[in-house]
Formats: structure tokens, C-alpha cells, sequence
């Protein structure tokens, strides 16, 4: 088999609060993606989590500008308080910087996702089939499983699954088509190959949570799980990249 | 071919010894926790796959009835007797059956390592229901594994300093190193100060950055590769490791010559 094309789908640049992480700057990523054989990544600014929002957005296009092999996603909130825009606004900059992924972090961030506090964002972002990438510390199963619900049409990958809340991550992919798990800490012994055999390689996508976590975790999974050729293809890339594509078409 | 390569392209490390210092066996404490086949078969062929010669089991059934535990360690210990080391597990709460099913474990079940789990058991590791425990070991010339986790009233690394200066001849293993970035911190601070103090390196917070700054601070001899499956997918582990930024040799002594001869101080050999 010829080298599995990786392209991970939740990679952060800048640096973390509370620990020196293995790097913060974006040679750091580069260097660590080469090592590893990962091609492409999603990349989101730790200032948008930790700072402001629009600060880290804007950040994060000054330093990946147009790399080729690196691409923004950005952190929205609700388009209620000033430092938000519009969500006309928020949706016009995002087609015009070529944003193709948000994320939200609505515990650190104190909102809910939810229909009454974001103010028309979801409506338009499942109009343009924008995927919402969640980390499962931010969001409990059933605002995802409300979530998936109200909005059919918006792809939701969770990540940060860990390995204890199985029995909701189960139900999620069960319940609704919509819903996914980056596998860069789906810890589950044998996870992976079971969610394949269930539910379809289709509901998987490569991710490494780096660098908060090691990349080389969720790529040795990958290489090594008892799954077929097909189906590590589709999650190393194939799934994120029709995702992608498909937005706003 | 060097170790990060083969893993690179997902082959087996079949010219390195692999010797995972930390795993389990079985359902968690009755099913608490969903865990897919969790059986000896299934672990020994995901061995296979890495290239893992040798795993220290204990069932995770022993965290709740530790004899019926130990049996089902034994059993599957009795299929896979190359592969798999059984590690016996006791319960602090029942002090006076420590010692003899230490016993019946070392004699009748041919176990050859102790674990322990004061956080399940919610007993703090420096407690007289452990006392047997470390007398035992330190007279069988065995070693212990134990869970610890920075900030846990039980076991946070601090706490096994008072116990590896009474017993220096005993090999204690720091399961998980503290657990989290303080705990890898207080863990490198009180194996500095006892060299009979080893650290494994399993948990799902460890990175290759901590894996460097661990062997740089401790010096590779007393690191351990181990992997707590099947409680948790052993592949993570095992890449993180197999990419630390550590030279050739440290990842040979930690993915497997240590603890290789901390078994072989121990009795047991292939």
C-alpha cells in the first residue's frame, strides 16, 4: 500500500496557557507533520480560544496566509454582543479569507449552542454546509444530540471523545448522519474498528489535537487498526475532504 | 530500519523486545466502562500487530472482586505463557487476606509482579492495608506497579516516597507518572530522589515532549513503555513513544530492556 495521505482535521497553532507544549509556531507544526507523514491540517489559534476570538481568527490568516498544505478554521460565538459581526458579516469574511471550518467552544466561551443564543449563525452555516468542529469537553451528548437534530444539514465532528462516554458516542452516531468523531483521542480500545464495522468508515475523520495532544497517537492508530485499505483512506482524508468540498455548494 | 520508520509504515517491531509494563485484561468493573472484546485472543493479535513480545496483565475485574480476578489473570496467563505476565491484585480494605492471596497468587497462579489501584480501592498507597503488600514484594523480590495521579488523596507521587526509602531494594513502577503535566513534574521530582523508583509512561495526556523531558530528567534506565489496554487503545501509546525525540537506544531500553529486567530480577523468563 502506497503511504497513507493524512489530513488532520484539528491542529492548533499559538501557544497554551497552562503548559509548554511540544510547539506553538507554525515551523513547529510543519516540522511535526513532516515527521509524521500528515500532508495537510485544519488549523485553528489557541489566541481564539483563550484571548478573543476575532483576535486569534485574524492571527491565525496573518501567519498560515495561503499555505498550501495548512487551512483555517475559525472560532465564531454569538452575533449578539459587538465583538461578534453579523452573521451576514461573519459569513461573507469567512468565503472571502477561504474558511471552511468553524469551531466553537461554547463552555470556555459562556453561550449555548443553541437556537435561541446564536442568533441565526447555524441556520446559516447548515445552508452552506459549513462543518462545526466540537470538542467533547465543551459540549455534553445532549446539546450534541439537540444539535444534530435542529440542524440535519450541518456536518458536526466531535473531538476530545476520550474513552468513558461510549455509550452517548454510540447513540450520537446511531441517532443522527450528521455526526462524526475526529478519532485524535478516541481512546476506546478497539474503537475505531468497531465504529467501523457499525456504523461505516464514512463517520470517522483523522484528526491529531496537536499539539495539545501527540500527533503521533492518533496516527499510529490509524496505520495500525484492523480495517481495510478503503476505510483508512476515507478516514485519513477522503471524509474531511468531501466534507470541504462540499461546502457552499 | 529505525523504530519511528517501521511505525511510519505500520509494521510490526519484530527486531526490537517490546514489553508493555502496564496493561489489563477483561471488561472494567462489570461493565462500567464500554470496552470491545477486551479478551487475551484479541489483545495478543493487536500484540502481534506492534510487535509486542511480552504484556504485565491484571484483570480489571480484580478491582472489585480481586480473587475472582487474579483467576481470570491466571487463566489467561495459563493460554499465552510467553506473552502474557500476570500481575496480582489485592484489595487494601481486607487487610488480612493481603498476604495469603499473595500467596495462593505467587504459589498456585504463577503471578510474578504485584498491582496496585488505591484510587479504585480509595485507599491512600502509604496506608497500613498496603503494608503486606510491600513487605511481601520486597521479600519476594518482586515489584509493584501502582497507579498514581497527581492531586489524588491516594496515590500522588509524592506519596511513594516514604515507601521506596523503607524498602530501596524494591523495584516500585509509578503507573501513568503522575497522570497528568503537574504529576509528571512531581514524579520526575521524587525519582530523583529514589532510584528504585521507575516511571511508566501510559496514560492519554502523556506527549513525546513529556516523554523527552522525563528521560532527559531521570535518564532513561528507569522509563517504561506501557500502554493500560485494554482499558484504553494500546496504538496511541505505542506511537507516542516509537516518535519520542529520543535517541535509538533510549527507546529500546523503555519499550522493553528495562522492564525486561525488572522481570527477569523478578523470575520470569520467557
Amino acid at each position: 500500500m502506497s503511504p497513507l495521505r493524512l489530513f488532520d482535521a484539528n491542529a492548533m497553532v499559538g501557544r497554551w496557557p497552562t503548559e509548554k507544549l511540544a510547539f506553538h509556531d507554525l515551523e513547529g507544526m510543519l516540522t511535526t507533520m513532516d515527521r509524521l507523514g500528515i500532508d495537510e491540517a485544519l488549523v485553528w489559534h489557541s489566541l481564539s480560544r483563550f484571548y478573543d476570538p476575532m483576535e486569534g481568527n485574524r492571527k491565525l490568516m496573518e501567519e498560515i496566509g495561503d499555505h498550501p498544505r495548512l487551512h483555517p478554521c475559525w472560532v465564531l460565538v454569538p452575533p449578539f454582543t459587538s465583538d461578534a459581526g453579523t452573521v451576514e458579516e461573519v459569513m461573507a469574511d469567512m468565503r472571502k479569507n477561504g474558511v471552511r471550518a468553524v469551531k466553537f467552544f461554547p463552555r470556555e466561551h459562556g453561550f449555548k449552542l443553541r437556537s435561541w443564543n446564536m442568533g441565526g449563525l447555524l441556520e446559516a452555516l447548515e445552508r452552506e454546509r459549513v462543518p462545526v468542529l466540537l470538542d467533547a469537553d465543551q459540549v455534553d451528548p445532549e446539546e450534541v444530540h439537540e444539535l444534530c437534530e435542529a440542524y440535519p444539514g450541518l456536518p458536526v465532528v466531535l473531538g476530545r471523545t476520550g474513552y468513558r462516554e461510549m455509550r452517548a458516542i454510540y447513540a450520537l452516531l446511531a441517532g443522527h448522519e450528521n455526526f462524526y468523531v475526529d478519532i485524535s483521542t478516541f481512546l476506546l480500545y478497539r474503537g475505531l474498528e468497531e465504529v467501523v464495522g457499525k456504523f461505516g468508515a464514512g463517520r470517522l475523520i483523522f484528526g491529531t489535537g496537536m499539539p495539545i495532544h501527540d500527533p503521533a497517537g492518533a496516527a499510529t492508530k490509524l496505520r495500525y487498526a484492523e480495517v481495510d485499505d478503503e476505510a483508512k483512506e476515507m478516514i485519513a482524508h477522503r471524509n474531511l475532504e468531501g466534507l470541504l468540498e462540499r461546502v457552499g455548494t | 530500519m529505525a523504530i519511528e520508520d517501521k511505525v511510519r509504515e505500520g509494521l510490526p517491531l519484530d527486531d526490537v523486545l517490546v514489553v508493555d509494563a502496564h496493561a489489563h485484561l477483561g471488561a472494567y468493573s462489570e461493565g462500567r466502562m464500554y470496552i470491545p472484546t477486551p479478551d487475551e485472543d484479541t489483545m495478543v493479535r493487536l500484540m502481534d500487530r506492534m510487535g509486542v513480545d511480552v504484556a504485565c496483565i491484571s484483570s480489571l475485574e480484580a478491582m472489585s472482586d480481586f480473587r475472582a480476578g487474579n483467576e481470570r489473570t491466571a487463566r489467561a496467563v495459563r493460554k499465552y505463557p510467553d506473552r502474557l505476565v500476570g500481575l496480582a491484585v489485592v484489595n487494601p480494605h481486607y487487610p488480612e487476606e493481603v498476604g495469603p492471596e499473595l500467596e495462593r497468587c505467587f504459589e498456585e497462579l504463577g503471578m510474578k509482579g504485584i498491582k496496585i489501584h488505591p484510587t479504585c480501592n480509595d485507599y491512600p498507597v502509604d496506608g497500613k492495608g498496603y503494608e503486606e503488600v510491600w513487605r511481601f514484594a520486597s521479600e519476594r523480590g518482586t515489584f509493584v506497579l501502582s497507579h498514581t495521579w497527581q492531586g489524588s488523596s491516594t496515590c500522588g507521587p509524592k506519596m511513594f516516597a516514604s515507601v521506596a526509602e523503607k524498602y530501596p531494594d524494591l523495584p516500585i513502577i509509578l503507573g501513568h507518572s503522575g497522570g497528568n503535566p503537574k504529576g509528571y513534574e512531581e514524579a520526575i521530582e521524587v525519582a530523583k530522589d529514589h532510584p528504585n523508583l521507575y516511571l511508566d509512561l501510559c496514560g492519554s495526556l502523556i506527549t513525546g515532549a513529556w516523554v523527552e523531558r522525563i528521560v532527559e530528567a531521570v535518564g532513561a534506565d528507569r522509563v517504561l513503555y506501557g500502554t493500560d489496554f485494554p482499558f484504553i487503545d494500546p496504538f496511541y501509546e505505542f506511537g507516542k513513544v516509537c516518535f519520542a525525540g529520543i535517541d535509538e537506544e533510549e527507546k529500546k531500553k523503555i519499550l522493553g530492556l528495562n522492564m525486561a529486567e525488572i522481570l527477569r530480577r523478578a523470575g520470569w523468563e520467557r
